[in-house]
């Protein structure tokens, strides 16, 4: 499992460092350290968030709870797994606390397709490119398809989001959910079965 | 489900990284959480927690009042029963009065000794001199209107 950064701040003093090195100063009290670490991951964070969600405004306060209570439980960090894989799995049980305790409360407050990213490629296939309600369209494909996913139980939304949408392995979800490789791929297996049910208008 | 609709729903979600945020929305990210930790509340002593969480619940609150409440209460009947003329032992009496008690040997013994009780309570001055006239006519009873 990739334990890089995936961005290198060259402004940031910290840039250049490891996420080890980083935890190393942060828990030694460099805040930079820190905020260097949340700049790293916050868009990861948020996404798994987010996609776990649907909701813009739940994902901002949770993001923020993940790292706040993950600055005060560094220095219970003892390295044996990386730094990606202890926040996600803060994220993870944050999310499905939150996810559990506002089960019957599923309002999307959907972040917005650009018009850039509309007109791209991958909408062609459920899109008609001269449908005159193309906007239209995408909304509601964007709703169907969080509606199917709500539908999943926290478990087997989790592990789509990170495999499917993602792109995370089997083994670095295996190692967040702390389960075995063959019950990530017994739960993707299951939640994919239930969203070609759920989304089979789309699918022909 | 065929391999084609699966492939489908992989395309269908990929689309999904395609929702995002505001595009200033993550540079504020470090200084919300920044605020955050500064707003955080002190954290408060293992019994302070307990004692908070008994009595911040309503239930409790007003349990708690009706309590003080009830202490009140019965502190101040007690006052008043303690203040208030109730059965006298004799020697709680002011001394004259046994005396007037003891050198009693006329007949309306009787009629003095109902006065005197009624007027043991009394300042000493006033007792002698009962009166049940209105010296003068109260405010209330003045007649105010002229037509």
């Amino acid at each position: 499992m990739s334990d890089a950064p995936t961005v290198f701040d060259s402004e940031s003093p910290f840039g250049s460092r490891t996420d080890a090195e980083l935890v190393a100063l942060a828990q030694g009290g460099e805040m930079q350290a820190f905020d260097e670490l949340l700049n790293r991951y916050k868009t990861k964070v948020y996404g798994t968030i987010y996609h776990m969600t649907g909701n813009h405004e739940d994902s901002n306060d949770l993001l923020l709870e993940v790292f706040e209570k993950a600055y005060f439980s560094l220095e219970k960090f003892k390295g044996k797994s990386s730094f990606s894989t202890w926040i996600f799995q803060i994220t993870k049980n944050h999310v499905i606390n939150h996810c559990q305790k506002n089960r019957n409360q599923n309002t999307f407050s959907l972040n917005e397709i650009t018009s850039e990213d509309s007109d791209n490629d991958k909408f062609r296939e459920f899109i008609s490119p001269e449908s005159t309600d193309r906007d239209v369209k995408i909304k509601e494909l964007q709703n169907k398809l969080n509606e199917s996913l709500m539908k999943l139980s926290e478990e087997h939304r989790l592990v789509v989001v990170m495999h499917d949408v993602e792109g995370k392995s089997g083994v670095e979800i295996a190692q967040i959910l702390r389960c075995s490789e063959g019950t990530v791929r017994s739960r993707l297996h299951y939640a994919r079965q239930q969203l070609q049910t759920h989304l089979k208008d789309y699918l022909i | 489900m065929n391999d084609a609709s699966q492939e489908k729903l992989l395309k269908l979600l990929a689309i999904k990284k395609l929702e995002q945020p505001s595009s200033n929305y993550f540079q504020s990210v470090e200084s919300n959480f920044h605020r955050r930790l500064r707003n955080r509340p002190e954290p408060v002593s293992f019994w302070a927690g307990i004692v908070d969480s008994i009595l911040g619940r309503p239930s409790w609150q007003y349990a708690t009042s009706a309590a003080f409440a009830m202490i009140a209460l019965m502190a101040l009947s007690t006052t008043y029963l303690r203040n208030s003329s109730g059965p006298e032992l004799a020697s709680n009496r002011p001394e004259y009065l046994m005396n007037e008690v003891e050198n009693m040997t006329s007949k309306d013994a009787e009629t003095e000794l109902k006065h005197l009780i009624l007027t043991a309570n009394m300042p000493t001055d006033k007792a002698l001199q009962a009166s049940y006239v209105l010296d003068t006519i109260p405010s209330a009873h003045e007649n105010t209107l002229t037509f």
